[in-house]
């Protein structure tokens, strides 16, 4: 049963993927990628990462998804981009990208996945206050720091963004 | 338990996705969304291996990759307005202001 929820999001997640890369209109791309956030955060139920999986739909889904949105209606996009390339055919792209992804196969294929096992079994994690318990736990006492320059970083991401778009002030 | 590798293969082929994309695309609104495409890679690996190595640690930084996520796509489009309001075209062959 799992293995079959887990081919069924997969395959939807790279039919998204690619609809997102090949759609002449830049809404259906966007709307792909909200396609490609769901089934994403599907594979991460599959794996008992519920918190993730809420974040990715809140977060993404959500969030992001709006911002692309408005900014596509914000441009007017007959007029700026020809959406071609011209000098370099775009089989010798999708070749690179093959072979990439054979590079990527043939170290993962050889790297040795024995790795140590952490305390933090399911077992353990849903007797002990559940996913999200646990998650924060961790996240205020080991992670305290990178949390506390993640917040710094998306304050100067909004303080930035908001400058960049203004409107300059006319003389 | 599904297999690690397969998370794995899932995870490097949407990865390759959004490589072809960025490179295939010149509109730069596709070329946010391709970066999403990747960001999301390697979140599906960090939380497949989080799960197998029974550790939550992964869970931790794949909710870090999304802040970045975040904080990238704010300033990206504000870079993005900018620009289209000073030049009128959102083409990434066409910004040429600091070519050599």
């Amino acid at each position: 049963m799992r293995h079959v929820l887990f081919f069924i999001f997969s395959i939807a997640s790279i039919f998204a993927a690619l609809m997102v890369i090949s759609r002449k209109n830049v809404v259906h791309s966007a709307l792909s990628l909200v396609l490609l956030f769901f089934t994403t955060s599907g594979l991460y139920i599959l794996t008992g990462a519920e918190l993730v999986a809420a974040m990715q739909i809140f977060l993404y889904a959500g969030a992001i998804i709006v911002i692309y949105i408005f900014v596509i209606m914000m441009i007017n996009m007959r007029k700026g981009t020809t959406d071609d390339i011209e000098n370099l055919p775009k089989i010798f792209i999708i070749g690179a990208g093959c072979l990439f992804f054979a590079e990527i196969m043939y170290f993962l294929s050889k790297a040795n996945y024995a790795g140590m096992k952490d305390i933090y079994s399911v077992e353990k994690v849903n007797s002990s206050g559940g996913m999200t318990y646990n998650i924060a736990k961790i996240m205020y006492t080991k992670y305290l720091y990178p949390f506390e320059v993640i917040s710094l970083i998306l304050l100067i991401a909004m303080i930035g963004a908001i400058v960049l778009a203004k409107k300059a002030d006319k003389k | 338990m599904i297999p690690l590798f397969y998370f794995i293969i899932l995870s490097a082929i949407l990865f390759v996705i959004g490589l072809i994309g960025f490179l295939i695309r010149r509109n730069i609104i596709l070329l946010f969304m391709c970066v999403e495409i990747m960001l999301n890679a390697v979140n599906i690996n960090l939380v497949a291996f989080s799960s197998y190595y029974d550790s939550l640690d992964g869970q931790i930084l794949s909710i870090f990759v999304m802040a970045v996520a975040a904080a990238e796509a704010a300033v990206g489009f504000g870079i993005l307005i900018a620009f289209y309001r000073n030049k009128n075209i959102i083409d990434s062959d066409k910004a040429d202001l600091m070519k050599w």
